[in-house]
């Protein structure tokens, strides 16, 4: 019963109702929003990085990132492998040499770093073939063909076709060593480090340069079930320290971008304490008024024999109902702004931040679980304003009220 | 002067009410407040850590430098140009600077690295570059060693080199020559290898001038502003002074494009939260507002009756509100001044430290500053007013009859 | 490119013959006989003109077969005592200032020789003419009756990244005049020219090359001051421990 004289009390006053409900309402609008274009930003920054080459996670020897030296390769390849595998959750593997290297045509020469693919792997990880602008995409596993980011291209003047060579070191004696290959494809990526300084190539043919045997220097991995913030659900099983290889996350590889995602959760939190005081205001602000209006009526029942817990609940109920009608009106403005954002986004792209530049527009990102989240804590937090607007009605004498009339 | 009196005593006359309601709009202009606060302070303190650190609030260069930086874009510090840095009111201080690459070698390790030669006292007089020795001394302290440097912590991994080591270069002059010398390692600088400083070695300007053959030439001069916000008018104002085509003085925010960049792209999203923020204080205000008006119809309609005219009423309750939003406003800024002042001296701590655009930030701080301020207090009070005019309206032009039925 | 050292020691060891009617497999097999030649000591000039910088070198050049070469700088005074030996494909530095030998990285070896427009890796590699190029004789484009014209194109898997060389040769007493290098599309990249004809240490050469970069609007010339053919130093000329002393 109490349950509709509160729903009942609440609209004797429409206009203040409604307010209040407004206000709660958008501030869970904003809230929700706000929080699915970050979610959304971060997912965006995370799956530019990792599907390009940096994939989820990557496999090294222990000391190669240092320097990049050549004679670093992968211990115990086939065993190492064979571990990868056996998680369910990989879905691709791809397998690397690379080495800095001098890359000269007629036009001059230009320090790079070059990989050593099988571009069917290679691309399922990094898509290198969606990048391509000119000429085309690696096509063997073995074989002449080198393709490059236009930056070099355009500096030192490239024509496709054109001979290369390139120099290295080779990780058997650390003698010179030399490969002529053939222009094939320019890509683009939009990162500056690749464009400016990549070279893919055959991934046999540079083995062989190198003197490598089959063996690699770097395995980059792709996991399906993602966390929201791009990392793979179940924890990958780490090599043994005495391997003297380490598989590292995106995340420790690339450090600041994953500072990025931890900041907007405390962005986040901060807004989101911000905007729930300032609704918590205005709800103690209704509900206070409400009482003090109705102080005579509430006298007049608690001296009738309503007891005090009663009077209090119905305060509380008055703002449960409230707050129901709020979240009802925010939830569907909610759905309604981010309907709107999914189809237009943010546009950030060119900008580059924390090492990743953002190449398409940004998406809210959907999750339900902020559905239920914000809304509970909103109705949480209007609950703990109507404590103290509660709390007053439970212990005001019914004579003082009596007295009190009409303010 | 009655009216501001009357309005006063209005106010007195509904204490609880006119309380809760001054609660309610102080309450608001706080919380907003602190936003923009911690907004501002971000940013502020985001540009003071870049501008500190490393790229002080102006830099001069020859006029092609920074479209490609090259040994050879250097321009003469000749001493018409010192004096008249010297003698420029904004100019705090400045300090020159030569960039280059060598060929560093300790024992049968070698790598190329990247080169900053300094005048170790001004430039600790514009960046922070004496904090950043981590172990040994600073180049001002290395006596009695002719040609020191500090070295990067990556670099010293890679080199195994330690205080007191001697390395040798190799470069190539300015002039063409085989530029080839020995460096004494004085100070080790970085605190992660992934810190700018890391990859650097640091070295005196004459040592440069000497190893490189440049004579007096330099790539660049850094300046410390007064008042950084003035970087944009001070680079203008200093390339009119010198007066010299070959000198291009460019503002922090040129020189760091990609920096600026990201935190104007940043501010744009946080814009989109402070809107939100002014909607929900708006609205916590209208209801304030609004209840305060209606909760009082009785009495107008009172007054109405007794012959009061209506423009009376209407202008009391314009006054009435934006006397009591004033008010709240002014004990408000007791709190929002305390408040920013605690967080911009105390921030809140980011742990990890996060990477933003080049730049490692450990803590979020607040700002105090007049916009900080008064922006929210003239919002509050401007809001007051407004939205009190439908209201007063409408309780002036009631019917007696019917406004005294009310409640 | 190692073309013209090869050249560069092809001339100092070696004179043409006349004969009356010459194949290009016997040029080229008289270029190929002559790494198995005897050895030298010059003095030079090299004077590098780039975009930024012009300098003039004095240099002691001394040279067994196609393996060893040392070379000492005499002047200017910044750069003067420093040396570079080069034994088989490897080489070294040495600084008197600092009074120190370096070893010169793999990595750096596709830079330019002292900011010339030669490489470390033109004065090292091994790349043989006949092995590696197939040669043709062709009418001289522009001089056909005093030039000969050698075309060489490198064979599909030739480590090079020139798409054609031509070379220049006087008919009548086989003296170089200019060697072209081409990219694949025809454009010219680099030019050699070889200048001033005449007897030096007992054989007629071309005393002055220069090579042009026309990219990048730059050039080096090499004037060579003396020669000596078949000198008479100690094997210990191309040994470490000789690097250190004067």
């Amino acid at each position: 019963m109490i349950w509709k004289l509160a729903w009942r009390n609440l609209w004797r006053n429409r206009v203040r109702t409604w307010l209040s409900a407004l206000v709660i309402a958008i501030g869970l609008v904003a809230l929700i929003f706000i929080d699915t274009m970050m979610v959304g930003m971060t997912t965006n920054m995370v799956k530019n990085a990792t599907d390009s080459l940096m994939g989820h996670a990557q496999m090294h020897a222990l000391g190669f990132r240092d320097e990049y030296d050549v004679k670093l390769t992968i211990k115990n390849l086939d065993e190492t492998l064979e571990q990868l595998r056996k998680d369910p959750e990989l879905t691709v593997l791809s397998q690397r040499a690379m080495t800095q290297a001098m890359l000269s045509s007629s036009g001059g020469g230009e320090p790079v770093l070059s990989l050593g693919v099988d571009p069917t792997e290679e691309n399922l990880l990094s898509k290198f073939d969606e990048a391509i602008i000119e000429g085309e995409y690696l096509d063997s596993v073995s074989g002449k063909k080198m393709i490059l980011g236009w930056k070099v291209a355009e500096k030192l003047e490239l024509i496709l076709g054109e001979r290369l060579v390139l120099t290295a070191v080779d990780a058997e004696s650390g003698e010179m060593a030399q490969s002529l290959f053939r222009l094939s494809g320019i890509f683009k990526t939009g990162e500056e480090q690749m464009d400016a300084s990549m070279v893919l190539v055959p991934r046999q043919t540079l083995q062989k340069m190198l003197k490598l045997g089959g063996r690699i220097h770097e395995i980059a991995l792709r996991y399906k079930n993602l966390t929201p913030a791009g990392i793979p659900l179940r924890p990958l099983t780490q090599p043994a320290e005495s391997s003297g290889n380490e598989l590292l996350l995106w995340t420790e590889l690339m450090p600041s971008l994953y500072m990025i995602t931890q900041m907007t959760d405390l962005s986040m939190a901060i807004m989101g304490i911000i905007l729930f005081l300032i609704i918590a205001l205005g709800v103690t602000n209704t509900l206070l008024m409400g009482l003090y209006e109705r102080m005579f009526e509430f006298g007049v029942i608690k001296s009738i024999g309503t007891t005090p817990w009663q009077a209090a609940r119905l305060m509380l109920y008055e703002a449960i109902c409230l707050g129901f009608l709020s979240i009802v009106a925010g939830l569907i403005l909610a759905v309604l702004a981010i309907a709107l954002f999914a189809i237009y986004g943010i546009d950030y792209t060119g900008i580059e931040f924390s090492g990743v530049t953002f190449q398409e527009k940004i998406y809210p990102s959907f999750k339900w679980d902020r559905l239920f989240i914000y809304p509970f804590l909103s109705m949480g937090f209007t609950l703990l304003a109507a404590v103290y607007p509660a709390f007053k009605l439970w212990y005001m004498l019914p004579i003082e009220a009596l007295r009190k009339r009409k303010l | 002067m009655l009216t501001l009196r009357l309005a006063f005593r209005n106010l007195l006359r509904h204490k609880s009410r006119s309380l809760l309601c001054g609660l309610s709009m102080m309450g608001a202009y706080v919380l907003f407040s602190i936003s923009l606060g911690f907004s501002d302070g971000s940013y502020g303190s985001l540009i003071r850590m870049l501008t500190d650190t490393h790229s002080g609030h102006v830099q001069i260069h020859q006029k092609d430098y920074l479209d490609a930086p090259s040994l050879f874009r250097n321009f003469k510090l000749t001493a018409e140009i010192k004096s008249l840095l010297t003698a420029h009111p904004e100019v705090l201080a400045w300090t020159p600077r030569i960039f280059s690459a060598a060929l560093i070698f300790r024992e049968n390790k070698s790598t190329i690295a990247r080169l900053m030669a300094i005048d170790p006292e001004l430039e600790a007089q514009v960046t922070t570059m004496r904090e950043k020795v981590q172990s040994g001394v600073y180049l001002t302290e290395a006596v009695g060693v002719t040609n020191p440097i500090l070295l990067g912590l990556q670099l010293q991994k890679l080199i195994q080199a330690k205080p007191g080591d001697e390395l040798i270069f190799i470069g190539q002059g300015a002039d063409g020559s085989i530029a080839n010398d020995l460096f004494t390692v004085v100070g080790i600088v970085g605190k992660s290898s992934t810190d700018a400083e890391a990859r650097r070695i640091y070295m005196t300007l004459e040592s440069a001038q000497e190893f490189l053959s440049l004579g007096e030439r330099i790539h660049e001069v850094t300046l410390r502003l007064q008042n950084y916000t003035k970087a944009r008018s001070a680079a203008v104002n200093l390339q009119d002074i010198f007066n010299n085509e070959q000198l291009d003085v460019q503002p922090w925010q040129v020189v760091e494009e990609q920096f600026y960049k990201a935190m104007q792209a940043d501010q744009q999203g946080n814009w989109i939260t402070q809107a939100v923020i002014m909607l929900i204080v708006g609205l916590v205000v209208l209801i304030t507002v609004l209840v305060n008006v209606f909760e009082r119809r009785h009495e107008y309609g009172l007054l109405l009756a007794l012959g009061t005219p209506p423009v009376f009423i209407f202008r009391s309750v314009i006054v009435e509100m934006t006397m009591l939003s004033s008010l709240s406003v002014l004990v408000g800024l007791f709190f929002s001044f305390s408040l920013n002042l605690y967080y911009s001296v105390e921030g809140i701590a980011i742990e990890p430290p996060m990477e933003y655009g080049g730049v490692l930030f450990s803590d979020i701080i607040s700002e105090v500053s007049l916009f900080v301020l008064f922006v929210p207090a003239v919002f509050t009070i401007a809001v007051a007013f407004v939205v009190a005019f439908l209201p007063a309206a409408k309780s002036a032009l009631a019917v007696p009859i019917e406004a005294m039925r009310e409640n | 490119m190692k073309l013209i050292f090869c050249f560069v020691f092809l001339l100092l060891n070696y004179s043409f013959p006349a004969f009356a009617e010459t194949s290009v497999e016997d040029l080229l097999d008289r270029v190929d006989e002559l790494y198995r030649s005897d050895s030298s000591h010059a003095a030079m000039e090299m004077q590098i003109v780039t975009e930024n910088w012009e300098r003039t070198t004095e240099m002691e050049v001394w040279s067994r077969g196609m393996n060893d070469t040392l070379i000492k700088i005499l002047s200017p005074r910044k750069d003067k005592g420093i040396k570079t030996l080069k034994r088989g494909n490897q080489m070294w530095n040495y600084f008197p200032k600092i009074n120190k030998v370096l070893k010169v990285p793999p990595s750096m070896m596709m830079n330019s020789w002292m900011g010339s427009d030669f490489s470390n890796d033109d004065l090292v590699k091994e790349n043989t003419l006949a092995d590696n190029f197939i040669s043709k004789l062709e009418i001289h484009p522009s001089d056909p009756d005093k030039l000969f014209f050698i075309v060489l194109r490198p064979k599909e898997d030739t480590v090079t990244v020139w798409g054609k060389i031509s070379i220049s040769i006087r008919l009548a007493d086989f003296m170089p005049v200019e060697q072209i290098y081409y990219d694949e599309q025809g454009e010219k990249k680099r030019v050699m020219e070889f200048r001033e004809i005449q007897q030096m240490g007992g054989k007629m050469i071309p005393a002055v090359m220069e090579m042009r970069t026309l990219k990048k609007n730059s050039k080096t010339l090499i004037r060579y001051k003396s020669i000596n053919f078949n000198p008479d130093f100690s094997e210990n000329i191309f040994s470490f421990n000789r690097l250190r002393r004067k």
